[in-house]
């Protein structure tokens, strides 16, 4: 089996949980909306490719910053999200609003609430991650989103140069990914369409730990870029 | 072979059987030490990390048609191997990744110390480990994460 199937075998079983649960998955928007529901939250990420020829996916979760746990999960299994909210959000490489070279734009509409970067394929940066909140109402721009293996093999310089083992690189499924969050700025292209909607830059704190409750490798964000570490 | 440093971390992530591997350039035993760190924070570390580690799990491939029981159950052994080889290394790495991003050097053992520190049920070998994390400075050079 290829190490992208089984990237995709380990997310899909990682998500088997969310995907089971009553709550509502959030949705991935094929269209900029008109105008923003003021009792929902909408994220805007980008997403930088992750190799020449595979697109990437992205897992959000809501996250309890006191128990330092995803939401009705280990230290914060006594803080469920309430019935009916959305807990978890996964990003996949289809429906996307824009695509522009190595980057795709997604929009995806979500309980208002705390959430956390929380997997990549293949690893849950439950060693450190970036938490943030998304308003009512409002556009929380993420920023842009990079994540490869940690092998060398990734597209971007940044990542490209992260290397693990020899031991640890010669099984593919034991290289856990990278995860590198550029927030927003004034000069971060925004979609025509969503230029006119009320919009802010996401305020990422750091989430110092969570739970390895996908099963998957683990791994610790690198610092945001020009910033500090989780 | 790499049989004794499987069995050690087998052993921290609980009930994966022992098994044997075929890195050669890697030492079969190693520790992890960091300097200043007290005995509480790295008994500390070694519980989260066996935590966090023992969660991982490989993935899973798609299922093999087989024409009848017999085949059905050859085939569900040989993927519960592959799964539980997978799940060793997966657990391995995990290991040392989450103590890399906790500031841990890893160092190798012998054979004979590596027995003796993985030794006894988890209690008493956290003790040794955390003794060994927050001890004297390795005088062996420290070795890739």
């Amino acid at each position: 089996m290829s190490r992208w199937a089984l990237a995709i075998a380990a997310f899909a079983a990682a998500l088997a949980v969310p995907a089971a649960a009553p709550a509502p998955a959030a949705e991935v928007l094929k269209l900029a909306p008109a105008k923003l529901d003021p009792k929902l939250a909408y994220l805007l990420v980008r997403l930088g490719k992750r190799d020449e020829k595979v697109w990437n996916l992205v897992s959000f979760y809501r996250y309890d910053p006191e128990a330092q746990d995803l939401r009705g999960k280990g230290r914060a299994k006594s803080n469920p999200v309430p019935k009916g909210e959305d807990k978890a959000a996964l990003v996949l490489a289809k429906p996307f609003l824009a695509e522009e070279g190595n980057f795709r734009t997604y929009l995806v509409v979500v309980t208002p609430g705390r959430w956390v970067i929380a997997s990549s394929p293949t690893t849950s940066f439950s060693l450190g991650s970036w938490q943030f909140d998304a308003k009512a109402g409002e556009i929380t721009d993420v920023g842009t989103l990079y994540m490869g293996a940690e092998n060398g093999s990734s597209i971007w310089p940044k990542l490209a140069e992260i290397h693990s083992a020899p031991d640890i690189e010669k099984r593919a499924y034991t290289v856990a990914d990278a995860l590198l969050v550029e927030p927003a700025t004034a000069a971060t292209p925004v979609p025509a369409a969503l230029a006119a909607l009320p919009r802010r830059p996401a305020g990422f704190l750091p989430a110092p730990r969570f739970g390895n409750h996908s099963g998957q490798m683990i791994n610790a964000a690198l610092p945001l870029a020009g910033g500090t570490s989780p | 072979m790499r049989i004794g440093r499987m069995a050690a971390i087998a052993f921290l992530l609980a009930g994966v059987p022992a098994a044997a591997a075929d890195d050669e350039e890697d030492p079969d035993y190693f520790f992890f030490h960091k300097p200043g760190v007290s005995k509480e924070a790295a008994l500390a570390d070694w519980e989260e990390c066996r935590d966090l580690a023992s969660a991982v799990e490989p993935p899973r491939g798609p299922s093999i048609y087989t024409p009848n029981v017999a085949g059905a159950a050859a085939a569900g052994l040989v993927q519960g191997f592959i799964r539980a080889g997978q799940r060793r290394h997966m657990g391995d790495a995990a290991f040392r990744k989450c103590f890399q991003v906790k500031g841990y050097g890893r160092y190798g053992l012998t054979k004979e110390e590596g027995k003796l520190l993985y030794s006894g049920d988890w209690k008493v070998m956290r003790e040794k480990l955390a003794d060994k994390a927050s001890g004297p400075a390795p005088a062996q050079p420290v070795l890739v994460p």
